[in-house]
């Protein structure tokens, strides 16, 4: 099966400076890759590299085997954006920007009016429908921003650090949409620090260091390669900082 | 060691350098020159439209209301900042040095508003009182800018008073107190001016003892006062080039901005329409500009004389509008949502040149019916025709160029 997100080598970074030194992963169809690192790891970079934002130096990135310059319309509609910041028009109310994604995406019409009402009733934002983001809460702006991009349902989700902010009936409504999507083929690539529901509901873990891939895997199989069994998340990522210091 | 003098010193340099800083673009722009010859085509006006005035128009009563609004109209400019609430706050003993050099400067500052209100009214005053020596008017500008000195100080206490109504109140009694001294020195009635004078003392004395009691300075409300004074600024500013950091107001426009938003058919290439369209409407000022802009257009259609200068105007408008509405088209370039829409950059172009079009082509005919109401055939099929080809040649001519 191809890969939906196929990384190879990517090296890329700021005019003056590489941040990321040849990295390479996939994500598959039905699969949730988290992408694990410390602040400064290069995983924004990553991410913007894929949105195609930033331009590669080496290396390649493809959705559905085409890369960015070969078709920008089809490589921006194959992928829905969740930033960790929420950024939103002052000008447009919710439904606005419910529509205004669904037209840019072209969305039908019909599975527009389907599909947002029943997105409001899971985050609880029926109320806020005509409201402006100045009065919205930090948790708000984010979950317009994730209301956006299950309104698309696209083939990728890239999602950076979504649960900040968030209540908790937020984040339960949004990793439950997420399994819903995987399970209907959907490829997710989520970056977080909070590595205990990353355990929990990816089913692979990208784990980057000072701009290099240090390992990939499922939880097994970097339990198996740290020989540390049933350890956590966050003890083998503890563990991998460690043995970093000591080199 | 907290000192206040520096502390001022160091706001009005910045303040200062600021103004300057965007002053210089006002005063090079060619729309400056349009500005100029604006002014200068309404004093010919003002000339002729005072030498057919007739004897019996109350101009007496016009200067004396104008100056009493002036001698109430005293914007105060704290030079404060949003931080200082934090970090000042515990001074505020210590910050009185402060706040009378701000007095201070707000007087000085405004009395470019006396100057311009003299200048304006004295023909008007000569109308009134042919015979009377230059040097009553004068005087009687004099007295203008001591009751305006009175009154800012007085409102500078009132600021301790958070009520509202409280504070309506004294300003309508200081109103009626200074526009009666006004209105008896003119009059000559010294008597009276003087007993007036009284009174409006021992308002002041009263207002000094009252304000004093208990209630300290409103930090919060000086802060947002002095942002909405610097943001009308960038506002003013703003037509002459581009201010980066204006924040703009939102309206949110209930009515129109539905309607226009359901004129947008539901389609990818038409997403860019659709927020030109609601941006337009609700953020910052550019569809309140166009309204004004258009309004200010329809008045001088009307009361200038000569029909072909008619025309000018006319087209001067629609320039401005076309000109100042430009902004729009940039005014999403930090939003990364714009790039990640899988759509093509023509179709962002298309959009913006299809509501510039539609709102010139608006104030195009409107600007014709006005002609054709004056009853200004021949120039209302002129002017329709130059309009249009006007806004073609702009937008093809310098558009183009700006926004690729």
């Amino acid at each position: 099966m191809a890969s939906l997100l196929h990384i190879d080598h990517l090296v890329g970074g700021y005019t003056h400076k590489n941040v990321l030194h040849g990295i390479s992963f996939d994500v598959q169809p039905r699969e949730i890759v988290g992408l694990i690192g410390l602040n400064g790891a290069g995983k924004s970079t990553t991410i913007k590299h894929i949105i195609g934002l930033m331009q590669e130096k080496q290396g390649s990135i493809t959705v559905h085997g085409k890369t960015f310059s070969e078709d920008p319309t089809i490589y921006r509609e194959s992928m829905a954006y969740i930033p960790e910041v929420p950024i939103l028009y002052d000008e447009l109310t919710l439904y606005e920007h419910l529509e205004l994604t669904a037209m840019a995406y072209g969305l039908p019409e019909d599975l527009f009016k389907e599909r947002y009402p029943v997105l409001l009733k899971e985050f609880h934002m029926e109320k806020q429908l005509h409201w402006f983001p100045v009065h919205f809460s930090k948790g708000m702006r984010q979950k317009v921003m994730i209301m956006c991009a299950f309104l698309i349902q696209p083939d990728l989700y890239v999602v950076d650090e979504p649960f900040v902010g968030l209540d908790p009936l937020g984040i339960q409504s949004y990793l439950q949409l997420m399994n819903d999507m995987r399970d209907q083929g959907a490829g997710i690539l989520m970056s977080t620090h909070i590595l205990s529901t990353a355990e929990r509901y990816c089913d692979r873990f990208v784990i980057i260091h000072e701009g290099k891939i240090r390992t990939q895997g499922t939880l097994e199989e970097l339990r198996e390669s740290f020989e540390m069994k049933d350890a956590t998340l966050d003890e083998l990522y503890i563990q991998l900082t460690k043995e970093d210091s000591n080199v | 060691m907290f000192s206040a003098q520096k502390l001022f010193k160091e706001r009005i340099g910045a303040h200062v350098k600021e103004l300057s800083r965007y002053g210089r673009y006002i005063f090079n722009g060619h729309l400056a020159i349009l500005l100029l010859f604006l002014i200068s085509a309404l004093a010919v006006f003002y000339q002729q439209w005072l030498a057919q005035l007739s004897p019996s128009f109350p101009s007496e009563w016009i200067v004396i209301g104008t100056f009493g609004v002036l001698t109430v109209y005293n914007p105060l400019q704290s030079l404060l900042k949003e931080a200082d609430i934090v970090f000042l706050i515990a001074a505020e003993e210590k910050m009185s040095t402060y706040f009378r050099n701000t007095i201070v400067y707000s007087f000085i500052i405004q009395l470019y508003v006396v100057i311009l209100a003299a200048a304006a009214l004295g023909p008007l005053y000569f109308h009134a009182f042919p015979h009377r020596n230059g040097w009553v008017y004068i005087g009687t500008v004099f007295l203008l800018i001591v009751c305006k000195g009175w009154n800012l100080l007085a409102k500078w206490w009132m600021y301790r008073v958070r009520d509202k109504s409280l504070r309506i109140l004294d300003m309508c009694i200081r109103l009626l107190l200074s526009t009666s001294v006004i209105m008896f020195f003119t009059q000559e009635q010294m008597v009276y001016a003087a007993i007036v004078t009284g009174i409006y003392i021992a308002l002041f004395i009263y207002i000094y003892r009252f304000t004093h009691k208990s209630y300290g300075i409103p930090w919060d409300e000086l802060i947002q006062q002095d942002r909405h004074r610097m943001n009308s600024f960038y506002r003013f500013a703003n037509l002459f080039t581009d201010v980066p950091h204006l924040k703009n107001k939102l309206k949110q426009r209930k009515w129109i901005a539905p309607i226009m938003r359901k004129r947008v058919p539901y389609g990818q290439e038409h997403s860019y329409s659709y927020v030109f369209r609601l941006s337009f409407l609700r953020s910052g000022d550019y569809a309140s500009m166009y309204i004004r802009l258009l309004i200010m257009g329809s008045i001088l259609l009307f009361l200038v004389p000569n029909m072909w200068l008619k025309g000018i105007f006319g087209l001067l408008f629609i320039y401005m509008s076309m000109f100042q509405l430009m902004p729009l088209y940039k005014h999403y370039r930090t939003m990364i949502w714009m790039e990640l829409y899988p759509i093509q950059q023509k179709d962002k172009q298309r959009a913006f040149y299809s509501l510039m079009y539609q709102v010139t082509w608006l104030q195009t005919i409107i600007y014709t019916l006005l002609f054709v109401v004056q009853k200004l055939f021949i120039i209302a099929g002129v002017f329709f025709v130059c309009g249009v080809a006007f806004m073609y040649i702009f937008s093809f001519a310098y558009m183009r160029k700006k926004i690729t």
